[in-house]
């Protein structure tokens, strides 16, 4: 530790309530982290009246204690992440030697590994949408090498969705949650370098927000940091320089599409894209709790909507091409829960009955 | 990234290892047995052997302290090794117990760090009793335990509901999560990835756990299911309690049952049946008792048995004596007397001192 400039860090009870407290949360809205903050130190302070925080129980507070955290828990390769994701920011306790997703979700077996990964991959493979409905996050059990039961996929959905790897939409669309986003994104960027977008004003991974429609320029932005670059005197693109004032963007995201998108079916993924009924901007209204703050008009939204319905095409060959298994890469070298089981005579029973697909490579 | 090489000290600690090889090796095990715990799956020596250790068996010991070293000092947790199987007659279990629990006391003064090295003393001792020693052997499954003061634990535990947002704040949805969140440091239903995660099934554990305790610490199924009808639950009543985080189906009362022996909180003994062809099933607790103790448990009864804030403390308790004469007590005598009462009916009924920490 001394060479991370933290000479004399030593943990005392309140980091180690803190770090049971994120072991068991995981991930939580920053309000939530600095009120468990709050109630640690009233913890400690009941058996010992005289301890005096380190830090003050508010916003900056945390953040320093957080990093006294991470350098704590730096030796068993887990830190604390901070960051914005939707509305909120987020406190995520992360895995550093995990690039991949079965590190995290330790408990799944390795066919519900494979089946959230698929999900995954169908969600990034979606753009600009960056979200698939109901329907087609269940269908995508038709990709597993074992079977799974619709109702087993329902059931898993949900618990994927409670646990934060993915979150739901009123739309009842899926996409990635902000625990995963925070977790999965050396991952993400590194599988699905030719989907992801970074965005230009914070440099992170984006799937949800608006992207500049000036000419060519294909700037993506988060919401709040397009806001916030709205929010300046004379905003301009990062990329192109075009003042946002002028330029309308184009939503990324689950806005990026309409709601009869959200009906899928099977059938309808290789018919005809039947042509757009009116009412798609009304709609959009109600997507902005997602985070779109862009207003479409409506012409644009068909002209969009048809230019999506290309790429969409586009990704789908490709997806077909190059996404599938073989363009998956192995994560980083690390100790993978998964194989632990082999040993195991007492684990789950059905660990055993589905071949592992998970092992790639 | 991996950032593993830090102290860059090659020094020998005997067993062939660098110091750094050491500590990486350690934050390896650390993080193998918190995934287990998720799971509720104890920790096996011979994974650890496998998983981390594979080029180098023997540093276990090294490698084994060293983890153990960073789980108390940054989680306040520590890996406990669980006991064996029980075998053989209950009465003589307890009286085992009972005699581990007295030589355990004696050296209570060491650190509760120093718990196991404790053990291993013990283990030295010379005179210890053939049943024990059969105790001893080990079984080289671990899991982990908080090590942190028993009042921090309980704070840890206690919901209290978090406050709205100033002004209310307009995401319905983040507003909605905040009120199905506990408030409790420790999120039950989010540390444990099991259908015992959910709160309420944490409930019915511990009420079996209670109810074999008060049975003589061993329970025939039919005695332990007839007093779980009482409680409206028969052998395939459907649990309703799931946890969100939870992806299996609710589980009826007798897979709830396998799943607890699966996970160690009990233990089904078949035994011959002395009356009649065949066996029968006897319940016990299992190893996890050095997560939750029979001490534990008692502390659990006496609070649904004794309403610490019973309405009305001014008024006064009749109560008739053994010589049929009524006289009036205090209300807080009444209870410390009924708490006196209630834990030798316990004891009684467990048939022998109950053991463990609190
Ligand atoms: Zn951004
Ligand atoms: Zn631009």
């Amino acid at each position: 530790m001394a060479a991370n400039g933290h000479p004399a860090l030593r943990a005392t009870d309140l980091h180690r309530i803190y770090i049971q407290s994120l072991l068991s949360r995981r991930a939580m809205t920053e309000d939530v982290a600095i009120e468990m903050y709050r109630r640690a130190v009233s913890a400690v302070l009941h058996t010992h009246p005289d301890f005096v925080p380190a830090h003050q129980r508010n916003r900056s507070g945390l953040k320093d204690f957080l990093d006294e955290i991470s350098v704590l828990l730096e030796e068993v390769s887990m830190y604390v992440r901070r960051g914005q994701e939707g509305k909120h920011i987020w406190v995520v306790l992360c895995n550093t030697e995990a690039g991949d997703i079965a590190q995290h979700a330790t408990d799944l077996t390795p066919l519900e590994i494979t089946f959230y990964r698929t999900v995954v991959e169908a969600i990034i493979t979606s753009y600009p949408a960056n979200s698939v409905s109901t329907a087609e996050a269940l269908h995508q059990t038709a990709e597993l090498e074992s079977t799974m039961k619709r109702s087993d996929a329902e059931h898993l959905l949900s618990a994927l969705v409670s646990r934060q790897w993915l979150a739901k939409s009123k739309r009842g669309r899926y996409s990635l949650a902000p625990r995963a986003m925070l977790e999965l994104d050396h991952y993400l960027k590194e599988t699905y370098e030719d989907y992801v977008q970074k965005c230009k004003q914070c440099e992170r991974l984006m799937l949800s927000g608006v992207a500049c429609d000036a000419g060519d320029c294909d700037a993506h932005y988060h919401t709040h940091c397009y806001d916030k670059i709205k929010g300046s005197p004379r905003p301009k693109c990062r990329q192109c320089q075009a003042d946002l004032n002028e330029i309308q963007p184009r939503a990324i995201g689950e806005g990026a599409i309409g709601r009869n998108e959200d009906t899928w079916t099977n059938a309808q993924r290789k018919r005809k894209r039947p042509s757009r009924a009116n009412g798609n901007g009304r709609d959009d209204d109600d997507d902005e709790e997602d985070g779109n703050g862009a207003s479409l008009e409506e012409e644009e939204v068909d002209r969009f909507t048809q230019s999506q319905a290309q790429s969409q095409s586009q990704s789908q060959s490709q997806s077909q091409s190059q996404a599938g298994p073989s363009r998956r890469r192995s994560g980083r070298e690390t100790l993978v829960p998964d194989s632990i089981d082999d040993d195991d005579d007492d684990h789950d029973d059905h660990d055993d009955e589905s071949a592992p697909p998970r092992r790639r490579r | 990234m991996p950032r593993r090489d830090d102290d860059g000290d090659s020094d020998q600690e005997g067993s062939g290892l660098s110091r750094a090889d050491a500590k990486s090796l350690a934050a390896q095990v650390v993080r193998l047995a918190l995934f287990h715990e998720y799971r509720r799956q104890p920790l096996k020596r011979e994974v650890i052997v496998k998983t981390v250790l594979a080029q180098k068996p023997r540093s276990f010991d090294t490698v084994f302290e060293r983890a153990q070293k960073t789980l108390r000092s940054t989680f306040g947790m520590e890996l406990v090794e669980l006991r064996a199987k029980q075998k053989g007659d209950v009465a003589e279990m307890a009286a085992a117990a009972a005699e581990t629990q007295r030589r355990k006391s004696k050296g209570k003064k060491r650190a509760r760090q120093g718990d196991d090295e404790e053990e291993d003393a013990e283990e030295d001792e010379e005179d210890a009793d053939a049943s024990k020693e059969k105790r001893k052997a080990g079984t080289k499954n671990y899991i982990l335990r908080s090590t942190l003061a028993p009042e921090l634990v309980a704070a840890m535990a206690t919901p209290r509901p978090l406050p709205f947002p100033q002004g209310g704040g307009d995401d319905e949805e983040h507003l909605a999560e905040l009120e199905k969140d506990s408030g409790s440091l420790i999120r039950w239903e989010k540390g444990d990835g099991t259908p015992s995660g959910a709160i309420g099934m944490l409930g019915v554990r511990t009420v079996i756990l209670c109810l074999v305790l008060c049975l003589g610490r061993s329970a025939n199924d039919d005695q332990l299911h007839a007093l779980l009808r009482r409680l409206n639950l028969t052998r395939d009543t459907v649990l309703p309690y799931v946890s969100e985080d939870g992806k299996e189906e609710p589980l009826t009362l007798d897979k709830y049952l396998d799943l607890l022996t699966k996970q160690h909180y009990l233990e089904k003994a078949k035994m011959p049946n002395p009356t009649a062809e065949g066996h029968i099933i006897e319940w016990r607790w299992g190893s996890r008792e050095a997560e939750f103790s029979e001490n534990a448990a008692a502390a659990f009864i006496e609070r649904i048995f004794i309403n610490e804030d019973e309405s009305d403390p001014e008024e006064d308790v009749v109560e008739e004596g053994p010589d049929g004469v009524q006289r009036r007590i205090t209300p807080a005598e009444a209870r410390r007397k009924k708490r006196r009462t209630l834990r030798q009916d316990l004891e009684r009924a467990a048939g022998g001192a109950l053991t463990g920490q609190v």
